[in-house]
């Protein structure tokens, strides 16, 4: 069985590369598509642009997904998705750094499965993203591939 | 001036007629009224007298006249019958010869008319001048044999008629001839013809036409002055005044007599000795003393007409004096509020000519007086509104006339000499004296108020938009910082994180390459950056206490710090930390901002007793004043008092970072909210004997009052 991919969308690529990091070192080796902006997040998702030709069964397991995004934010990255009859209950974690009481509302509002702040500590944040996989990829059952489709 | 004269004339007229002086001025007439009645009743009293009294006197005069004359008659009669021949001769019956003696008798007495000689009983023996056909009558049964030879005292008869022809009415006097031995002989006979005892009163003056009629002892009318000829004689014995003569009265009355027809003055007087009366009437209409007395009370009436003539002009002229006085006064008064009116004040007439014209007008127009007196009043109004103006003050004369000040006060404009219109408030009175209409505008240049009006509105409105401009600005301000806080909260950290993150790979990656010194400098590197990330939350959290809407509500305080005590007991379960809570305390504020508060307060004094090995920490409250004192107490670091004002100042720290580790914005955070609460908060505290931290959440009364 293929291992479930992981969508992460983060401008930062200093965060990127620590993301990474903080994945490999705890040893997930998941396939990681990483989009650097909200318009690219929804291209892969939706299969337009440069991923017009995705497959469609391959959906991430969990899409981590910063809120401060150029073009697009991720709140109205989670809102069209949430809007999407396919893509509605994929899940996703807020990974951000602010812990803003508007954006914990709004982004628990739209839908989000789980929020967290990344923290300044990269130790901490090492741990954090261990429990993250472990949570999302092995102990969570994700939705069923066509269950989007049955009400 | 015209109208100011007429103005003045009304003020005056109106002082000159006041009540007061129409009471003095009705007294003073009501006075002289009475006195004049008085007066006259007085005066007709005694002049009514006077004219009775003087007819009294008339009648008793003739009264008198007659007693004498009879009196007279009488001695004539005496003197002639005690003659000693005569005498002698009657004596002795020799009758022809004692006649002869008295011969002369008739020429000698004129009103003597006869004389004769009868014996003792009465029998006629002789007469003079000689009537042969009345010698031998006896006149015993006659009146006056029957009164002389009662006692055989002289007589004086009744009248009568004569027996003998040519009759007429005649009184006689009889007296008594004695012989020289005192006998009786004869009686002499003394006939007087009625007429001469009108001819012996007429001399007296008894008034226009008055009358006398003269009534003998039997009551018997003797004479009436008007009907002298008369020859009836008239019994007057039934009516009252011969009946009141007969009793021997006399005075005087008004009244009718019986033979009178008009209302008359009845003077009687009797005829001493003889019994006799005489009436004297005069009718009242034309008796001189009455004419008189109506004369007398008629000057009088119209002296007193004169004093109330006179009375009325004095009272006038001093009415006229004193209101010509107030006047001038009024004018005085009048003329100097006119003009030092700083309000023009502009009378038209009828024609809507200018009759007065202030000097207020003068600069508020720009018109002299001079100039625009007798111009019509338009002149002084916007052209556009000259006919409108004309009917309004058409409309206004034609108005029933309830008050002499018919008054309105409206806005009107007004145009002055060079041309300029400007607002005033006007003031229009109407006056109407002698047929004639004028106006009185009282005008107010309101130029100014209307500008300060202005000004204020437009202050207003500036205010206005300039609230709403600065809440926007305010609005927008807050929204800027919410942006900057929430732009702080995402991008100041994500560089910390790198910091962090890559110096904690370097370690990872490369720790084989770095000395001991490289490594701690790295450590270094991340504390500093955790520290920073710390003070960065810290600063979003001051930044949010600060704008977060409040949303008061009744707050369990003691429950709070309970779970704030549990929650700080998670963190280092490890130690053991004693907390104190008083029950039950609560208070009005926002929950959220009260959970940060408390917060931090108690935070702190876990914190700071961090090397305590018995650490107390209390929350409390203290009740010395209306408003409770909330507290945190601990037995920690505590802290030098002469800080204790910089304890809530942003960034202060009074300890070093690696004893106690902090960022200095928590108890600016405390100070905040309390403040966003209207309370304050202070500290009390000792280098290693714990600190106190107050606050309150609600204004205090001498703080609100401050």
């Amino acid at each position: 069985m293929l291992r479930k991919s992981i969508l992460l969308v983060e401008d930062n690529p200093d965060d990127e590369a620590l993301t990474l990091r903080a994945l490999k070192q705890n040893n997930i080796v998941n396939e990681v598509i990483v989009a650097r902006d909200g318009v690219e997040a929804l291209d892969y998702l939706f299969r337009r642009g440069a991923h017009a030709d995705r497959d469609i069964s391959q959906q991430p397991a969990v899409i981590l997904l910063d809120i401060k995004l150029p073009k697009i934010d991720g709140l109205e990255v989670l809102r069209l998705l949430r809007a999407d009859e396919h893509l509605r209950l994929l899940p996703v974690v807020l990974l951000t750094s602010s812990k803003e009481e508007q954006d914990l509302i709004n982004g628990y509002r739209l839908g989000a499965n789980s929020y967290i702040r990344k923290p300044v500590d990269f130790t901490k944040f090492v741990e954090a993203v261990r429990q993250l996989g472990v949570y999302w990829l092995v102990l969570n059952e994700p939705p069923p591939a066509n269950a989007a489709h049955k009400k | 001036m015209t109208t100011l004269t007429k103005l003045r004339d009304i003020l005056a007229s109106f002082i000159g007629h006041s009540l007061f002086r129409w009471a003095v001025l009705s007294l003073a007439v009501v006075a002289v009224i009475a006195t004049a009645a008085y007066n006259y009743r007085d005066i007709d009293g005694d002049l009514t007298a006077v004219a009775l009294s003087r007819r009294e006197a008339v009648a008793q005069l003739m009264a008198v006249t007659l007693t004498e004359k009879f009196g007279r008659v009488t001695d004539v009669a005496i003197s002639l019958s005690a003659r000693v021949k005569f005498r002698d001769l009657v004596a002795q019956g020799k009758w022809g010869e004692a006649i002869e003696i008295m011969r002369s008798v008739p020429q000698d007495f004129p009103h003597i008319e006869r004389l004769f000689l009868t014996d003792a009983k009465g029998t006629l023996k002789a007469d003079m001048p000689a009537l042969p056909s009345a010698r031998g009558l006896n006149f015993s049964s006659h009146d006056w044999f029957r009164g002389v030879s009662r006692d055989w005292q002289p007589y004086v008869s009744s009248v009568y008629r004569r027996v003998v022809v040519p009759q007429f009415n005649v009184v006689a006097v009889a007296v008594p001839v004695k012989s020289m031995t005192g006998q009786v002989a004869g009686i002499l006979v003394l006939h007087i013809r009625i007429e001469k005892l009108l001819e012996w009163v007429a001399g007296i003056d008894m008034g226009k036409d008055a009358f006398v009629y003269i009534v003998d002892s039997k009551g018997q009318m003797a004479l009436d002055s008007r009907h002298q000829s008369r020859e009836k004689i008239i019994d007057l014995s039934a009516t009252a005044v011969v009946q009141k003569l007969r009793r021997g009265e006399q005075g005087v009355e008004i009244g009718f007599d019986a033979m009178g027809q008009e209302e008359s003055i009845i003077a009687y007087a009797v005829v001493p000795g003889y019994g006799w009366g005489v009436v004297v009437q005069q009718p009242t209409r034309t008796s001189m003393a009455l004419t008189a007395r109506d004369e007398q009370l008629r000057r009088l009436l119209v002296g007193y007409g004169l004093i109330l003539l006179l009375g009325a002009m004095t009272a006038f002229l001093t009415l006229r004096i004193v209101s010509a006085r107030q006047r001038a006064e009024g004018d005085v008064r009048f003329i100097t509020i006119v003009n030092t009116a700083t309000d023009a004040i502009i009378s038209v007439d009828q024609d809507q000519r200018i009759v007065l014209f202030n000097y207020g007008a003068e600069v508020i127009f720009g018109y002299n007086a001079a100039e625009i007196i007798g111009q019509p009043l338009n002149r002084l109004l916007p052209t556009r509104f000259g006919e409108i103006h004309r009917h309004h003050m058409q409309n206004f004369a034609a108005a029933p006339k309830t008050s002499r000040f018919m008054e309105e006060r409206r806005e009107i404009l007004g145009r002055r000499k060079d041309g300029t219109e400007f607002p005033a408030e006007a003031s229009i009175s109407k006056l109407t004296e002698q047929g004639r209409i004028f106006f009185t505008a009282i005008l107010r240049d309101v130029t100014e108020r209307k500008r300060i009006e202005e000004e204020i509105r437009s202050l207003n409105a500036n205010l206005e938009r300039k609230v709403i401009e600065r809440t926007a600005e305010l609005a927008s301000a807050n929204k800027e910082l919410e942006a900057f806080s929430y732009s702080v909260s995402h991008d100041l950290r994500a560089p910390l994180r790198a910091i962090d993150g890559f110096s904690q790979a370097l370690l990872e990656d490369y720790s084989a390459k770095l000395d001991d010194q490289a490594r701690d400098y790295l450590g270094r590197v991340r504390a500093a950056s955790q520290h920073m990330a710390e003070l960065i939350d810290d600063m979003l959290n001051l930044a949010r206490v600060t704008r977060a809407t409040m949303q008061p509500a009744p707050v369990d305080l003691s429950a709070l710090a309970a779970s704030i005590a549990g929650e700080l007991r998670q963190t280092q379960p490890e130690r053991a930390v004693e907390f104190v809570i008083q029950p039950g305390l609560s208070a009005e504020g926002d929950a959220k901002l009260m959970h940060i508060l408390l917060t931090n307060l108690l935070s702190n004094a876990w914190k700071f007793t961090g090397k305590q090995e018995h650490a107390r920490i209390e929350f409390g409250a203290q009740r010395d004043n209306e408003v409770p004192a909330y507290f945190v107490r601990d037995n920690g670091a505590g802290f030098d008092m002469k800080y204790a004002d910089k304890l809530f100042s942003v960034f202060q720290r009074l300890h070093a970072i690696n004893e106690f580790p902090g960022t200095g914005v928590g108890l600016a955070t405390v100070q905040r909210i309390v403040h966003r609460h209207g309370g304050r908060a202070w500290a009390e505290g000792a280098v290693g004997l714990g600190a106190t931290f107050y606050f309150t959440v609600s204004p205090e009364p001498a703080q609100a009052t401050a």
